[in-house]
């Protein structure tokens, strides 16, 4: 069971704007962190799973710092708010690949890609909006990391989509930490909200 | 309400599309063009010419229009597929109308497209018909060959030369012939057009192979980056390869020379080509941006910069093996381990001047450092090669360096 751990977890922008302070301590679940437009949501994200370098604070997944430790960052996947996958790749070869840089290549995501309703030979150029949303969504759960955040993964998805999205957080909170995004409540039970003030 | 058909609209959106590269495009030809027929007029009797080619046999006239068409065809897929075929009209092939009524723009882009090949009917016969019956076999090629359907563009270039013979024989047909094939090609570009999009963009992509490993996907990933965004320079490095081969084997053939003089040959003739392995990992910085290196990826640097020299050395990789064909077998295991040497430090340098800056590597920097591989590895047949290596192992430290402090100052 993993555990994401963040203290004083701020993070300093080059304008001399701050976002954080951010403190939370979370197990299995899914945890919601609400904030208004421009508390640095997405920001924080980005330093929990060790793509930002903060200012300040501590971050820790099961004991281990992701800005350190590889073995972190194989532990954790983080659903960006913009598409981030090269336009040149397929659904399916997006996954594999993702599967395969963390240490996983046998991962079976077709299953997974069936219950999103993703067509894997797609290349992700083509893609819809909400299909690429779905790709993406496919990607960081690859591998089956321990602690997932997603930056707004309920957006651009049609009712049929987000119900399915729904069921696969649903599915994922008993085994794994989700920490979402969203400026809406989300349609599903969450363990907890965590806050965020505004800069 | 002529005006509101749908055929109008998507003419005045088509030409609103493609006026401005259109208009970039054609300008300067058309100016040559006029040019070269002044200039043709000036030099010889165009009308005696005129009368000479219509008297030639039917094959002649096939042969002409059928390499005409080819040429024509080949050298303007790009901007033919560019104007029509692109993402930049995806929107207008996706309206709900009937493909047909793409015809009348499509054709008309086409026809100023191949309209050098009409000229040149005009020229044949000093008729107009015969210019748009010229104009209207080059048209279905062109789109084919822009389309990537070389089969199709074939049989169709087989097709055109045919009626170019056939009007050759009986002159009189070829006003009839000149109105059934616009009447023809018009509607069938539109749905050829439409048909050919709905195709392509649903073309599905199968895996080429599981990536077992974190180095074998990212060499996956960007060995599929360059062959479908950079593919040409794929294909160049192919070209210039068989061209290496032919001059190692040459030496091979027709001088008395010894491996080393070979070796030193092969060298020589990669380090012509090495530039291009920047040139290649420059193009997949440039495609990949921040999914070059994310540092949220569990990879170590060292394994990426060593993956990126990969793929740099996958371009000198053609041209080594054509020396090695065109030297065999004379070569030998000395001069292939020299040429490594050569290849392993070049692509290391390469894949340090992407990681230094990925978003504009340092192409004047780069043939200095080929230089001194070759140096290196032209010095000496043992210690030169050490030489390389040593170079190689600083340039992959060196790269291994820069993607750190970049993972680090984000």
């Amino acid at each position: 069971m993993s555990e994401l751990i963040a203290q004083e977890l701020t993070y300093r922008y080059p304008s001399g704007f701050t976002a954080g302070p951010l403190d939370l301590e979370l197990g299995p679940g899914l945890h919601l962190l609400l904030g208004p437009n421009g508390s640095g949501k997405t920001t924080l994200l980005r330093c929990l799973c060790g793509a930002h370098r903060r200012a300040r604070g501590a971050v820790t997944i099961d004991g281990l710092d992701p800005r350190i430790d590889p073995e972190a960052r194989r532990r954790i996947a983080l659903l960006s708010a913009e598409p981030e996958l090269p336009d040149v790749l397929t659904v399916d070869e997006a996954w594999s690949q993702l599967a395969a840089i963390r240490g996983a290549p046998l991962w079976d995501g077709a299953a997974l890609r069936r219950a999103l309703d993703v067509p894997g030979h797609l290349p992700l150029s083509h893609c819809s909006a909400g299909q690429r949303r779905l790709a993406e969504l496919l990607a960081a759960a690859a591998g089956d990391p321990g602690v997932l955040l997603l930056d707004e993964p309920l957006a651009n998805l049609d009712p049929g989509h987000l119900e399915r999205v729904c069921g696969l957080l649903l599915r994922w909170r008993s085994d794994r930490v989700v920490l979402m995004t969203s400026h809406t409540i989300p349609p599903v039970p969450l363990d907890s909200t965590v806050h965020l003030g505004g800069r | 309400m002529l005006s509101r058909h749908p055929a109008l609209l998507l003419v005045r959106w088509w030409w609103r599309l493609v006026a401005r590269p259109l208009r970039d495009h054609g300008v300067i030809r058309w100016f040559l063009l006029s040019l070269l027929w002044v200039e043709l007029d000036a030099m010889i009797n165009l009308a005696e010419a005129s009368r000479q080619l219509r008297g030639a046999p039917p094959a002649l006239a096939a042969l002409a229009l059928g390499a005409l068409v080819s040429l024509q065809a080949i050298s303007e897929a790009r901007i033919t597929r560019d104007l029509i075929l692109s993402r930049r009209s995806a929107l207008l092939r996706r309206q709900p109308v009937p493909g047909w009524t793409h015809g009348p723009a499509v054709a008309g882009i086409l026809a100023v497209l191949v309209a050098p090949v009409g000229g040149l009917g005009l020229l044949w016969y000093r008729t107009p018909t015969a210019g748009l019956l010229w104009t209207g076999l080059a048209m279905s090629p062109a789109l084919l060959w822009a389309g990537r359907r070389p089969l199709s563009a074939l049989g169709a270039t087989a097709a055109a030369a045919g009626l170019a013979a056939a009007a050759q024989r009986w002159p009189g047909a070829m006003a009839p012939l000149a109105g059934a094939i616009w009447l023809v090609v018009i509607p069938g570009a539109g749905l050829g057009t439409v048909a050919w999009a709905e195709d392509h963009e649903a073309l599905p992509h199968r895996i080429p192979w599981r990536p077992r490993s974190a180095v074998g996907a990212l060499l996956q990933r960007d060995l599929i980056c360059l062959w479908r965004r950079e593919r040409r320079l794929v294909l160049r490095s192919l070209g210039i390869a068989s061209l290496l081969g032919l001059v190692v084997a040459a030496m091979r053939i027709n001088g008395p020379t010894a491996a080393p003089g070979l070796a030193v040959g092969g060298l020589v003739g990669l380090s012509f080509v090495a530039p291009g392995a920047l040139s290649a990992l420059g193009a997949l910085g440039r495609h990949l941006g921040p999914q070059l290196d994310p540092p949220t990826w569990p990879i170590p640097a060292l394994h990426r910069a060593a993956g990126l020299a990969v793929i740099g050395a996958t371009t000198l990789a053609p041209s080594w093996a054509a020396a090695a064909v065109g030297g065999a077998p004379i070569l030998g295991p000395s001069g292939h381990l020299r040429i490594a040497a050569f290849v392993i430090a070049v692509s290391a340098g390469a894949s340090w001047a992407l990681c230094a800056r990925p978003d504009r590597p340092d192409y004047g920097l780069f043939p200095w450092w080929i230089a001194l591989c070759l140096a290196s590895t032209l010095l000496h047949p043992v210690l030169g090669g050490l030489g390389a290596l040593l170079l190689a192992s600083g340039a992959l430290w060196r790269a291994t360096q820069a993607l750190v402090a970049r993972r680090w100052a984000r």
